[in-house]
C-alpha cells in the first residue's frame, strides 16, 4: 500500500486529498472516494477514514480521502462554504480519482453533513457512483443546527469546569449563535440557509440514477426508511451511536464494526 | 502563501502540509505543528492551519505534519515505543525542511500531547530552538489543589465537592497500594487528557537542561483544568527550585478552554505566540550558536509584521 497526496480542484477553490494505492500487481477492485463530515465530527471520524482506507486499500481499492474547500486541510475559509460548493468539490474529487483509477467502478463513503453533500454530488455528476454509503445523514437540519449549539454548551461547560448557565452568569460565555462560531467551526448565512431547509435526503432521486444506496442510521430511525420499502436502497442500523461531535468520542481512535463491515460487503 | 502537501519518512508512510511566504523573512527558520492527541495535523479546531498560515503571512515557513499512526499518516514498522517513535517522525520533519527548504532552524507550537514530543524532540535535537508547551504537565501544589477544591464547593455545592473529594483521595490511595504491588508509577488524576506524567523532578531538570542549551520555551496553560491548574503564579510554584522559570515564559490564558474551542481563545493565543516569538523566540532562532550571547554571530534582524 502506498500514500500519495493530491491537491486538486480549481484554482480558486484548491482541495488537498490522500490517495491510497494497493499493492503494485494487486487485481484493483473499486476505487473509493470518501467525504469528511462537517467541524468537530471531521475531527473526531479521522481515526475512522484512515482506518478504513488501510483496509480496503488491503482489499485492492485505491482510496481518495479529500477535505472540502474550507475545511481540514484544504485552503479556504470556512465562513463562505455551502452544501452546493462542497458538492462541487466532491465532484471535483470523483474527476481526481477517476483519473488515479480510471478504469474502476467507483462507491462513495460519507458520514454526517458529508453523506448530504455526497448525495447531493451523485446527483449532478456525469457518470454516477455505483454505490453509495451515507453515514449517518443529517435528516432534519434544524434539529442538527440545535444539536450544535447543545452539544457547543455541553463541551465548554465541560472543558472549564463549570455549568454552562455559571458560565453564561459570569458573562465567560455567550449563546451560541448560527450564523457563527458554533463548536469551534464557523457556519456561514448560505450554510445555515440551506441547513435550515433540510427535512429528507433525495433518495428516491439517487435510485432513479441507478446507484445503490447504502443508508446507515440510528435503529430508532429505521422504521421510516423500511416503509419506503424501496429496491436498491440497503438498511443498515447503527447499534451503539457515538456522538462524534463530543470530546468524549475522542482521545481512542473508536472505529465502530459496522462501519467495515457496511463498505466491505459493497465489494 | 503557497502551501504543498507532502509524503516523507523514511517509510514514506507520514503526510505534512508545507506553508511557505511569498517572501520569506527568515529562509532558515520553519515553524512545526502536529497532533494534539488524536486530533489530525490540522490542529484542534483547526488552529494549527492558521498558525501557520499567520506565520507564513509573517515571512515564517511552516510545516504541519500527522505522526505516525495519527491523521492521514501511516503506522511504521518500526518497533519503536510510540514516544520514541514521534520524536523520529518529528525528526524526519525536520530532516526534509533542511533537505527541501534549507530550514535548519526550527520551533514548534505543541497543544497537550504535541507538547511533550516538542520538548522529547528538542533533548535528542539542537535545530529545535523554542518551544510553546500549550498545557504541558501539570503537578499541583497545595494552593492549587485548595482552590481546585473551592472551584469544585462553587461548581457543585459543598456536600458533593466532598463526597467527590472523598472518591478521589480513596481513588488515588488504591492507586498507591496498586503501584506499590507491582513498583509501578501510580496514577495521577487525569489532567489535560493525562493519567500519567513524568516525575516532577524528571520534568523539571529536562526543562532546565532545554534552557541551559539556550532553547527558548513558553509555557501556556489553558482554563481547562480549574481543579487542578486555577492561578498565574501555579508555574513559577511548580517548578521554582529548578532554576528555570526566570529563563522561560509562562502563561495563564483562564479564559480559553483546553482545545481553543472559541475565537476568541484562539486569537489569545496568537496573539500570545507573536508576542513570545517577537520578543524572545526570534533570538535564539537567529543565532547561529543557539547557546551563544546575543551579540555573537548574529543574522541581520528579523523584522516581524
Amino acid at each position: 500500500m502506498q500514500i500519495h497526496t493530491r491537491r486538486f480542484g480549481s484554482p480558486g477553490r484548491e482541495l488537498v486529498g490522500i490517495l491510497q494505492t494497493p499493492n503494485p500487481g494487486a487485481p484493483g477492485r473499486v476505487a473509493f472516494l470518501m467525504g469528511r463530515p462537517f467541524g468537530q465530527e471531521a475531527i473526531r471520524t479521522a481515526p475512522i477514514y484512515r482506518a478504513m482506507s488501510d483496509r480496503l486499500s488491503r482489499e485492492g481499492c485505491t482510496v481518495l480521502t479529500f477535505d472540502h474547500h474550507g475545511c481540514g486541510d484544504s485552503p479556504g475559509e470556512p465562513d463562505d462554504q455551502n452544501i452546493e460548493d462542497w458538492a462541487a468539490d466532491t465532484r471535483a474529487a470523483q474527476a481526481q480519482l477517476l483519473a488515479d483509477a480510471p478504469r474502476l467502478r467507483q462507491h462513495w463513503f460519507a458520514m454526517g453533513l458529508g453523506a448530504n453533500i455526497a448525495a447531493c454530488a451523485a446527483l449532478k455528476v456525469e457518470s454516477a457512483p455505483g454505490c453509495l454509503v451515507l453515514w449517518e445523514p443529517v435528516l432534519d437540519g434544524p434539529a442538527y443546527m440545535h444539536r450544535l449549539k447543545t452539544v457547543h454548551r455541553h463541551e465548554l461547560a465541560r472543558e472549564m469546569g463549570l455549568e454552562w448557565h455559571q458560565l453564561m452568569g459570569r458573562g465567560r460565555e455567550r449563546e451560541p449563535e448560527i450564523p457563527g462560531s458554533v463548536l469551534g467551526h464557523s457556519v456561514g448565512q448560505r450554510l445555515h440557509s440551506e441547513l435550515q431547509n433540510i427535512d429528507e435526503l433525495p433518495l428516491a432521486a439517487l435510485l432513479r440514477r441507478g446507484i445503490k444506496v447504502v443508508l446507515a442510521v440510528p435503529k430508532h430511525q429505521r422504521g421510516a426508511f423500511e416503509r419506503l420499502g424501496a429496491p436498491g436502497l440497503v438498511l443498515q442500523s447503527i447499534e451503539d451511536e457515538t456522538n462524534w461531535m463530543s470530546t468524549e468520542a475522542f482521545g481512542t481512535a473508536i472505529v465502530p464494526q459496522e462501519v467495515p463491515r457496511t463498505l466491505l460487503a459493497t465489494l | 502563501m503557497i502551501e504543498q502537501s507532502l509524503i516523507f519518512g523514511p517509510e514514506r508512510h507520514l503526510v505534512g502540509t508545507v506553508t511557505l511566504p511569498e517572501q520569506p523573512v527568515v529562509g532558515q527558520v520553519m515553524l512545526l505543528l502536529t497532533n494534539a492527541g488524536v486530533i489530525p495535523r490540522v490542529g484542534p479546531h483547526r488552529v494549527n492551519v492558521k498558525l501557520a498560515r499567520h506565520f507564513a503571512q509573517q515571512g515564517i515557513a511552516a510545516m504541519r505534519f500527522d505522526l505516525s499512526g495519527l491523521g492521514d499518516s501511516r503506522r511504521s514498522t518500526s518497533r519503536l515505543p510510540t514516544g520514541e517513535q514521534f520524536v523520529a517522525d518529528t525528526r524526519a520533519a525536520m530532516d526534509l525542511a533542511e533537505q527541501r527548504y534549507g530550514c535548519t532552524r526550527f520551533f514548534m507550537i505543541g497543544f497537550c500531547s504535541g507538547a511533550d514530543i516538542a520538548h522529547l524532540t528538542a533533548l535528542e535535537d539542537p535545530r529545535m530552538r523554542a518551544l510553546v508547551m500549550w498545557d504541558s504537565y501539570v503537578y499541583p501544589n497545595t494552593k492549587a489543589k485548595l482552590l481546585g477544591f473551592a472551584h469544585r464547593i462553587r461548581r457543585h455545592g459543598l456536600a458533593p465537592a466532598f463526597v467527590k473529594a472523598a472518591r478521589y483521595f480513596g481513588a488515588a490511595l488504591q492507586n498507591r497500594k496498586v503501584s506499590a504491588q507491582t513498583a509501578g508509577e501510580p496514577e495521577g488524576p487525569v489532567i489535560f487528557g493525562r493519567t500519567r506524567m513524568p516525575p516532577r523532578e524528571e520534568f523539571g531538570h529536562r526543562i532546565h537542561s532545554l534552557v541551559e542549551r539556550g532553547v527558548e520555551v513558553y509555557f501556556i496553560y489553558s482554563g481547562g483544568e480549574p481543579d487542578w491548574y486555577n492561578y498565574r503564579g501555579q508555574f513559577h510554584d511548580m517548578f521554582r527550585e529548578f532554576g528555570f522559570v526566570d529563563k522561560v515564559a509562562y502563561d495563564y490564558l483562564e479564559q480559553s478552554d483546553h482545545t481553543l474551542t472559541q475565537p476568541h481563545a484562539q486569537a489569545a493565543l496568537i496573539e500570545h505566540v507573536q508576542r513570545w516569538f517577537r520578543g524572545r523566540a526570534v533570538k535564539v532562532l537567529q543565532r547561529a550558536d543557539p547557546s551563544a550571547a546575543d551579540t555573537t554571530a548574529a543574522e541581520p534582524a528579523l523584522q516581524v509584521a
